[in-house]
């Protein structure tokens, strides 16, 4: 049976919370294949472990690539990891502070880079389809959020 | 009109109040909800010279997420440490990073107790501070191990052994790499890897990282350059585990 694209949209969004640090399951593989999309790029090292951030990129069959955030996982400090949660790092963005730490990885140049290789390879579906991935999934987990 | 600024007054103080008890209470809970014990790993190394060891202590704390709060639930698990450093002799050497997996991207580092114990049971975080002991690693449970062909060159590291998760009927482990023989020559083999479970003083102490058997620190003596990179080692702002190595300044020093 055919998934629908929001519905892989949706299981995408929801991956990132499986893959990389602190993942929810975490015998999953951070390479290879999720029904269709195929891991690609990943931002999960100590600079974004301390901001609490974790950002997962796919390419759909359609050569159309997704990044998927992580943010509301842990929400407060932490002394034994060193980290300030998303209440301070990401909650902070929803008052207007765009400069917060969660935030930054979400700029444009950050994005560019983390669909590195693909941009290279795929350049023509890139200027095709700009963002409409990320801006989906974004929708998405705002809709889910809300029910 | 009195009446009506008290209310007003009231209403400002619950609008304040209500959200700071209410992550108040997440977070005070989340603080007494945290289970920490610490380990010493030992990597030891079969060399034509003998045998080569190096050890560190590194804790390892779980959280209990507060459930009333909106965020993902379950645990979340943490690490402090360095990765443990092997002179093999001769300028070779050997360092088993704060990861698994052959790129280093998985986690399972604050496990290893757990792993080694044979005790990976749900919520065995809580009863991990009190155990003692040592105990050894099986072969898919080990750290992956690199190598530096220059110590001084980031970008030198090359993964020497590595285990997987494999996701099949159920999860589990397999050692997917094992070039000590082939990377160093005939005589050179990884032996065992154990776990010692160290003392770690109790609550409130061990929030501040006081008492206890220390953590192991002095990677950067090995690896200078840990101080002045930040983030992966390649430099890149992203990593695809894929096709690159996903190595990190997090996989040798968690502060």
């Amino acid at each position: 049976m055919a998934v629908s694209e929001n519905l892989m949209l949706a299981i995408l969004a929801m991956d990132s919370y499986n893959r990389g640090y602190g993942a929810g399951i975490s015998t999953l593989p951070n390479t290879g294949q999720l029904g269709t999309a195929t891991l690609t790029a990943q931002k999960g090292d100590q600079q974004a472990q301390t901001a609490s951030f974790f950002a997962q990129a796919y390419t759909l069959q359609s050569g159309q690539t997704v990044i998927s955030y992580r943010g509301t996982d842990q929400a407060f400090p932490s002394w034994q990891e060193g980290t300030l949660g998303d209440v301070l790092n990401g909650w902070t963005a929803a008052a207007g502070f765009s400069g917060v730490t969660q935030a930054l990885p979400t700029t444009p140049s950050h994005r560019r880079a983390l669909r590195g290789w693909q941009t290279r390879q795929r350049s023509d579906v890139q200027r095709a389809a700009p963002d409409r991935g990320l801006l989906r999934v974004a929708a998405t987990r705002a809709s889910a959020s809300a029910t | 009109m009195k009446t009506l600024l008290k209310a007003i007054g009231w209403f400002f103080l619950l609008l304040i109040a209500i959200p700071v008890v209410w992550l108040g209470s997440g977070f005070a809970y989340e603080t007494w909800q945290t289970y920490v014990h610490r380990f010493r790993l030992t990597i030891e190394v079969e060399t034509p010279d003998g045998l080569k060891s190096g050890s560190g202590v590194m804790q390892s704390a779980w959280t209990i997420k507060a459930s009333w709060i909106p965020q993902t639930g379950g645990v979340i698990p943490s690490l402090r440490g360095d990765a443990v450093f092997v002179d093999l002799g001769n300028g070779r050497n050997a360092v088993a990073i704060l990861g698994m997996g052959p790129t280093g991207s998985q986690d399972g580092i604050a496990s290893l107790a757990a792993l080694a114990f044979g005790r990976a049971k749900p919520d065995w975080f809580i009863d991990a501070p009190h155990w003692t002991g040592s105990a050894e690693l099986n072969f898919e449970s080990i750290p992956t191990l690199v190598t530096f062909t220059d110590l001084n060159d980031p970008n030198s590291a090359k993964a020497i052994y590595a285990t997987e998760s494999v996701f099949a009927a159920w999860p589990r482990r397999r050692v997917t790499l094992d070039e000590f023989a082939t990377t160093f020559g005939s005589g050179f083999r990884l032996r065992r890897a154990t776990v010692e479970m160290v003392p770690i003083r109790s609550w409130p102490l061990r929030l501040l990282g006081l008492g206890g058997e220390p953590i192991t620190r002095g990677i950067e003596k090995q690896l200078a350059w840990i101080t002045q990179i930040r983030g992966y080692l390649n430099g890149k702002f992203a990593c695809n585990p894929s096709i690159e190595s996903c190595l990190e300044v997090g996989h040798f020093k968690r502060n």
